[in-house]
């Protein structure tokens, strides 16, 4: 008997040990505020932890992402009452955001973490909530480069090189990328159109596979994400063609972005924090400026850097007006995904 | 060959501590617990302890990680040995004989044999992956879509092996998994199969949420409380756990198919332990002699996929740490720790990162005595799950069913689709249609499925530009020899057995 108990217990000590490390931040000092947090114009100070939620499943980019805002704000002090983040995954996204749509009472206290997904799924109709009418913009923080790549098999060093290539050859290159309406898909769409030639798109389920595909030489060129392709650029497996960023990155800095190349080209994974529509703007201007902290410890620039992001912070103001240009962007080329389907 | 052993002594130097012997022993004990809970696999448990590693050394945290990974593997056949719930799915086809075994009143025996196969698997793959690394992770970028595709239709064959007495039930049961398979959004178009606007069904169904509602809830809504298992003490006394002379010589052939097997299987990226398991089942079913009895409960119906499963576990790491395409759910969410731990798995991470590495090889080694250790000694502790009163137990196995199937999205969704299987399954004990096809067709449908048009893709469309390709026509010829293999054979005796007549 005392064996079986002792199992057991063993058992539930584990599991209690695993749930815990993972959400139990240092100190919960709920008692005494930040002394540099109250604003002098709100005012508004949370007084109730806030549920973060991260609309995908843990160990992916947005899981990384939101744990490490959190991590940053509780190490550093920077709210007084605890982030807990809460994985919803499903349906790309969605099943998250109909979660934070539907808590109702508690507005001030939730919030989600925005990736692609975000648009692509209300856009392609997959999701019953609106861009507009059902969410607040918070904060934007970083966005996510995308690399051009060509695998070593055929021979083509540079974007020129490959764009004359496949000028001669229509539909021969393949392109490989993460899923089937991705940025990814929306940077092969954005090449096709502005440089007037025709790569063929290949969808996988993960970047792994996308760069164990173009590895293998089963399909020729990719869209992949910098960190991604790791230590085969440096050895020349993978040759990078240009980035889809605002600047040359850190870690490939001969690597041209394609608008210095000549091309109009740059579409980026953005990542930001939304919460539920009719959050008053004081409880918004004090997540906005919490975020903006976050975003200026050293802590936060190692992390963006570590994981190629580009960083780039934008207030709530500044994020709404950036979101509907986006969401406009993912508009014209998800249309043209579809005819191409 | 010398500076293999002065690299693996490199290794077994940084084993002296005894804190980071400790973390392995950890980790294998942990990795059994949360391998034994059903619906927590090597992944969930990767991921739940992850955040104990922040504050180690890579070694200590990658040689912490993978005890719990292998420990998983193992653990998974406890509970579906003596309870008939795999406690993960590269188990699942583990309980096919192994419960079959417990309820003959040998499930000591059941539980030492997956031990020795898993360390033995184990065991032999470390060697391979310390010797064969470096050369056949070029080989694994191979496989593209075309070959993937012939691989799971090979994955597929093996059903064959589990439809029991009646092959039209086992093809409806598979059947039944490949619909499954289909529900969800259109990997290629994006459009929306049989989801009729529910976004919880727009990834599709997982098949962990549906094994666990097949086998666990089935299993125990449909136990007849009045036959209680009865262990023979005798048993599980530690000498009776070597199996005897003549059962070493039934399984060790299937141990060893398996653990090359597993291996390569393993190494495959997206193919994984519990494909192996499945496949090497299968191959144990048709090599050996008593092939027939294969479900009944056959200790080497147990140690084919044991020893697949921990052999997977190894080679999946092949792929990951030399090239950084990890091949499992576990093996990325170890990539990810890796990185966070501030080391890029890649080509050169022998060289680099040689004390990482091979101090990682050396825990291996020892990691798999603990297993061992544990298996053995921790048995009479595993069999006494037996001892407890039907619904005591069967209550405590539902909460962790639906608790874990709660836990793998945080959803009430996927616990109500672990219910509606667990209807599922009490209905398809009472038909005798087996479950197994079912969910090896949900988690090859939907590789078979997207392969294939990846394939297609690449290949402008033509199926023939698919298939004839070296790797891709060979498997694909393996497989309808596997399938057609005995009535073909017949056929040809049988004419060859008519020609005197003719003549």
């Amino acid at each position: 008997m005392i064996k079986k108990i002792l199992t057991l217990s063993l058992i539930m000590m584990l599991l209690l040990v695993g749930c815990n490390s993972q959400d139990t931040p240092e100190t919960p000092n709920t008692e005494t505020p930040n002394t540099e947090t109250p604003d002098t114009e709100t005012g508004w100070v949370p007084t109730e932890d806030v549920e973060f939620i991260i609309p995908f499943s843990a160990g992916g980019g947005s899981d990384v992402f939101a744990r490490k805002i959190v991590e940053v704000i509780q190490r550093n002090k920077l709210a007084p009452v605890n982030f807990i983040p809460t994985n919803k995954p499903g349906g790309s996204g969605v099943v998250g955001y109909t979660y934070l749509n539907g808590r109702g009472t508690d507005n001030e206290y939730v919030m989600a973490t925005t990736s692609s997904s975000f648009y692509s799924q209300p856009l392609s109709g997959l999701s019953p909530l609106s861009l507009n009418d059902d969410f607040t913009y918070v904060s934007h923080l970083v966005k996510d480069p995308t690399l051009f790549a060509a695998g070593k098999h055929i021979g083509l060093n540079t974007l020129e090189e490959v764009i004359d290539y496949a000028k001669a050859n229509p539909r021969v290159l393949k392109y490989g990328g993460t899923g089937n309406v991705s940025d990814d898909a929306i940077l092969m769409y954005m090449i096709n159109e502005l440089t007037g030639i025709e790569l063929v798109y290949v969808p996988y389920d993960s970047g792994a596979e996308v760069l164990a595909a173009v590895l293998g030489g089963h399909i020729d060129v990719c869209g992949i994400s910098p960190s991604e392709g790791g230590e085969h650029l440096q050895t020349g497996n993978l040759v990078p063609l240009a980035v889809s960023a605002d600047e040359r990155l850190a870690i490939l800095p001969d690597v041209p972005t394609f608008i210095e190349s000549g091309y109009e080209i740059n579409h980026q994974q953005s990542r930001g924090v939304v919460m539920n529509a009719d959050v008053p703007e004081e409880v918004t201007k004090y997540y906005s400026d919490l975020f903006k902290k976050v975003s200026e410890t050293q802590e936060w620039k190692t992390f963006t850097e570590e994981n190629v992001m580009a960083e780039s912070y934008m207030d709530y103001e500044e994020y709404v007006q950036f979101s509907s240009e986006l969401a406009e962007q993912y508009q014209t080329f998800m249309e043209m995904i579809e005819r191409n389907q | 060959m010398g500076n293999l052993f002065e690299n693996l002594a490199l290794g077994f130097s940084i084993l002296q501590d005894p804190i980071v012997l400790l973390y392995s022993l950890a980790g294998v004990l942990a990795g059994v617990i949360i391998g034994a809970l059903p619906g927590l696999g090597p992944s969930v448990g990767i991921a739940v302890l992850l955040p104990l590693t922040y504050g180690m050394d890579a070694s200590s945290g990658l040689i912490l990680l993978c005890g719990i990974y292998y420990g998983a593997m193992y653990g998974g056949s406890i509970t579906a040995i003596l309870i008939n719930t795999p406690g993960d799915s590269a188990a699942i086809i583990t309980s096919l004989d192994g419960y079959q075994l417990t309820q003959k009143g040998q499930a000591g025996k059941a539980l030492g044999m997956a031990a020795y196969a898993s360390v033995i698997g184990g065991t032999i793959s470390v060697v391979a992956f310390m010797i064969l690394a470096p050369v056949i992770s070029s080989y694994a970028l191979a496989f593209g879509s075309s070959e993937y595709f012939a691989l799971m239709i090979l994955g597929l064959t093996s059903i064959a092996g589990m439809t029991g007495d009646s092959p039209s039930k086992g093809f409806l049961a598979v059947f039944t998994g490949l619909f499954i398979s289909l529900i969800g959004l259109d990997l290629v178009t994006g459009a929306q199969r049989y989801v009729f606007g529910n976004v919880n069904l727009y990834s599709g169904i997982d098949f962990i949420p549906v094994a666990m509602g097949l086998f666990g809830i089935a299993e125990i809504i449909s136990v007849n409380s009045g036959e209680d298992i009865t262990i023979d003490k005798e048993s599980i006394r530690i000498k009776n756990l070597f199996p005897n002379k003549q059962e070493w010589k039934d399984c060790s052939p299937h141990i060893g198919r398996g653990t090359v097997l597993g291996f390569f299987t393993g190494m495959l990226p997206g193919a994984g332990a519990t494909i192996a398991s499945f496949l090497s089942y299968s191959m144990a079913k048709k090599t050996s002699k008593r092939g027939d009895k294969f479900g009944t409960g056959l200790l080497e119906g147990v140690a084919a996929p044991e020893s697949a499963n921990n052999a997977a576990s190894m080679g999946a790491m092949v792929p990951m740490l030399t090239l950084g395409v990890p091949g499992s759910g576990a093996t990325a969410i170890m990539m990810g720790a890796l990185m966070m731990l501030g080391i890029t798995p890649g080509p050169s991470f022998f060289i680099k990162e040689a004390e990482v590495a091979w101090s990682l090889v050396a825990s291996m080694y020892i990691g798999n005595i603990f297993l061992l250790l544990l298996g053995i000694l921790g048995l009479p502790l595993f069999v006494r799950i037996l001892k407890i009163k039907a619904p005591t137990l069967n209550a405590v196995v539902f909460a962790f069913i639906l608790i874990g199937s709660y836990a793998l999205e945080n959803s009430l969704f996927t616990v109500g689709v672990t219910i509606f299987f667990g209807a599922v399954g009490y209905f398809l004990k009472k038909l005798k249609v087996p479950a197994a096809p079912t969910v090896l067709g949900i988690v090859l449908g939907y590789l078979t499925e997207s392969n294939l048009r990846q394939a297609l893709i690449i290949a402008d469309g033509s199926f023939f530009g698919v298939i004839a390709k070296p790797i891709t026509a060979v498997i694909l010829i393996f497989a309808v020899l596997l399938s057609f293999g005995t009535p073909i054979t017949e056929i040809i005796k049988r004419r060859i057995a008519k020609k005197p007549i003719v003549q």
